[in-house]
């Protein structure tokens, strides 16, 4: 019997809800090669393989408002939102030690079926423990 | 038999214009020191850092209807306190667990937040409990 459960991912019910999608990982891979956050949170080194960053959105929609945050590192780090596997416009650059960051001017439609994930390119190896993290706004259409 | 689950994700709410946030890890670290769940979940006991605790709000809300507990009630005499806390900060969004308790709610409190407010989920329990008792919570973000 379960008495409380709340499983994944959840519905995303009438039009022009928002919900976030989000990303995670302990560090950023210490590569200057595109990595990638793990779907929703994972504590270990950035990915090489996207797969693992993958979020497949049910209902068509918009994505915006790219937000990072991460401890502070000093190689400058760009988030990339891609769309089965293509980068987007919806993009981001955390200046050297900067812990947090904003895409408000770009968005990207999806369809039914797209499958979301964010990239990370660091200007030089880190291999710090800095918990890097994103989140985007879905709006369903 | 799993009494009291929060697996991963995703926008929920009755209405459809409520979206949740979650929280999880192992165990509750065996420390009485302050500690971070994990935002949504990581296969690791609490974390004494915040940063993977924290979520980033891209919209202004509310937070509302904070539930936590475990896969099992905190024994030991052990209370544990969870406490919902944006940009660093502790918020009047909180439920303390009692020793023998295994779930709770806080319905009562909200809070406000704005874009770019990054929101975290804090735990401290009375005594050391090290069980693995996957320790979660979640709570309403209604924009």
């Amino acid at each position: 019997m379960t008495a409380f459960t709340v499983n994944a991912p959840g519905a995303m019910g009438s039009n022009g809800v928002s919900a976030p999608l989000e990303w995670g990982a302990q560090d950023y891979g210490n590569s200057t090669s595109a990595r990638f956050l793990y779907a929703w949170n994972n504590h270990a080194s950035g990915s090489s393989t996207e797969a693992q960053s993958e979020i497949v959105v049910p209902v068509p929609g918009t994505l915006r408002n790219l937000r990072a945050l991460a401890d502070a590192i000093t190689p400058t780090v760009v988030y990339t939102i891609r769309v089965n596997g293509v980068d987007t416009t919806i993009t981001l650059s955390l200046a050297t030690l900067a812990t947090s960051g904003l895409d408000s001017a770009h968005t990207a439609a999806l369809a039914q079926g797209d499958v979301v994930t964010l990239k990370t390119v660091t200007s030089s190896a880190d291999s710090n423990v800095v918990y890097p993290g994103a989140a985007v706004e879905f709006v369903t259409s | 038999m799993t009494a009291f689950t929060i697996d991963n994700v995703g926008p929920t709410g009755a209405n459809g214009a409520a979206a949740l946030l979650s929280w999880r890890a192992v165990n509750y670290g065996g420390t009485t020191s302050q500690r971070f769940l994990f935002r949504r979940y990581v296969d690791l006991a609490v974390s004494a850092v915040e940063t993977p605790s924290k979520t980033p709000i891209s919209t202004a809300g509310v937070l509302r209807n904070l539930l936590v507990g475990g896969d099992a009630a905190i024994g030991g005499g052990v209370s544990a306190t969870y406490t919902v806390r944006v940009n660093g900060v502790d918020t009047a969004l909180t439920v303390t667990l009692s020793s023998g308790t295994q779930s709770g709610s806080d319905t009562t409190h909200s809070v406000s937040v704005s874009p770019g407010d990054q929101v975290s989920l804090s735990t401290l329990t009375s005594g050391t409990n090290g069980s693995n008792m996957f320790p979660a919570a979640a709570l309403e973000f209604a924009p």
